[in-house]
């Protein structure tokens, strides 16, 4: 491994997404003091609908104590933490007592219908080569390729197998981009993007956790939720 | 006891020396500041009016008995528990306490990833010659590992500063709020 040291762009440009009265992934929130992207809708088994976003801004304990901390979003109460998996670095806000609405469609990524994620639709996206594009608080629209596949958990238990694939990817982010939903596009009659993963941090490259294993592990057969 | 509460915000741009001088009979801040902020640093100049002050024959000697530094939980300093859009920007403030001769700068610093930066006091110095006590934050990186990717969330982390001296406290400080900027990269050079 060769070390080589870059300047880090300073900026205080970003995307526009501060703040929408609808919110959909792509749009910035605050939680514990932090600026984060909201990442993907998911349906909940009675209908109702919650949004995702990143867990570690709460810090790296393995816990899920924050269940109830307040999400804002553009200087306005969102919703709550209703749920975390802190191991797979995600969190779920249950919105509903707050008076937002939230919508699937990703923020600033255009040309899309946004399609149900299902097993088989991962498991023939997800692989390397495969062409994405995420949507960030900071960089907005940016699109690359996932360059590695492998099993890994990033949120508390680093050295413990979790069963979810991390996809290490040559994307462009910034500070405020984690959450940021990643997503690939599919074929079916019609070209849909489907949730690829949420954006954890960087090493060499971008690391996001799987949409793909989240799905598998609460969603899929479980009938836990389901990502619209 | 005379405590005086100066309060400046972080701007995007430099600026010059702005007074702001109030009348002696309100309970208004009162002083001069200046700011600038630049994407590697930071820095505020907090000024006791001495006007408000009554002078002693002392007044040159003074001297640092006592620092401490804390981080603080962004809970601890916004009673909601989040802070609101506009305070995502570098702050500070300063009390100056000459009864207990003690001077306390509250600050926050606009940060990046929790997990790859750690902020410190890496200076708290005051001049013999202009008597000026100079602050420096340093929010520092450290580079990510494959156990310890650097997270991407964009943070303010609070701090607080006690200063203790003796026999009296400065009438300036200069807080200066400033980064490690580089980030290290791994490009892997060996054939798969």
């Amino acid at each position: 491994m060769k070390e080589r040291v870059e300047k880090l762009e300073y900026t205080d440009s970003n995307c526009g997404n501060e703040y929408d009265d609808t919110v959909n992934p792509g749009i910035a929130v605050v939680s514990s003091g932090s600026i984060t992207t909201a990442s993907w809708v998911v349906d909940m088994p009675d209908g109702s609908q919650r949004m995702l976003t990143c867990a570690h801004q709460f810090g790296a304990a393995c816990n899920t104590d924050i269940v109830g901390e307040v999400v804002d979003q553009g200087g306005q109460k969102f919703g709550e933490v209703e749920m975390v998996a802190p191991e797979q670095d995600w969190l779920m806000i249950d919105h509903r007592n707050d008076g937002r609405s939230i919508n699937s469609q990703p923020y600033g990524v255009g040309g899309y219908t946004v399609g149900r994620l299902s097993e088989d639709m991962c498991a023939d996206h997800q692989s390397q080569g495969t062409e994405l594009v995420k949507s960030g608080y900071k960089t907005c629209e940016t699109r690359g390729t996932i360059e590695e596949i492998f099993k890994g958990s990033y949120g508390c238990k680093t050295t413990v197998d979790t069963g979810i694939d991390v996809l290490s990817c040559d994307i462009e982010n910034g500070q405020g981009d984690s959450g940021s939903p990643l997503m690939h596009d599919f074929f079916a009659g019609a070209l849909y993007t489907a949730f690829g993963g949420i954006l954890h941090g960087q090493v060499d490259r971008a690391r996001f956790m799987s949409g793909y294993g989240i799905y598998n592990k609460y969603g899929g057969g479980n009938e836990f939720a389901k990502f619209t | 006891m005379c405590r005086r509460s100066v309060l400046l915000t972080g701007v995007s741009a430099v600026t010059g020396l702005s007074g702001c001088n109030t009348s002696p009979n309100t309970n208004e801040p009162t002083g001069t500041r200046s700011e600038t902020d630049t994407p590697d640093k930071f820095t505020t100049i907090l000024q006791q009016s001495p006007t408000d002050t009554q002078v002693s024959s002392n007044e040159a000697r003074r001297e640092i008995v006592d620092t401490n530094f804390e981080v603080v939980e962004v809970s601890d300093r916004f009673d909601s528990g989040n802070p609101p859009p506009g305070v995502f920007n570098h702050h500070a403030t300063a009390n100056f306490d000459e009864s207990n001769r003690l001077i306390t700068i509250k600050g926050r610093v606009l940060s990046g990833s929790k997990s790859c930066r750690k902020l410190s006091l890496s200076q708290s110095y005051l001049s013999p010659k202009t008597q000026i006590l100079s602050v420096v934050v340093f929010d520092d990186y450290l580079p990510p590992t494959e156990e310890r990717p650097c997270t991407l969330e964009q943070s303010i982390i609070p701090y607080i500063v006690d200063i203790e001296f003796s026999p009296n406290i400065p009438r300036e400080i200069q807080v200066v709020h400033t980064k490690e900027t580089r980030v290290h990269k791994q490009t892997n050079t060996t054939s798969s």
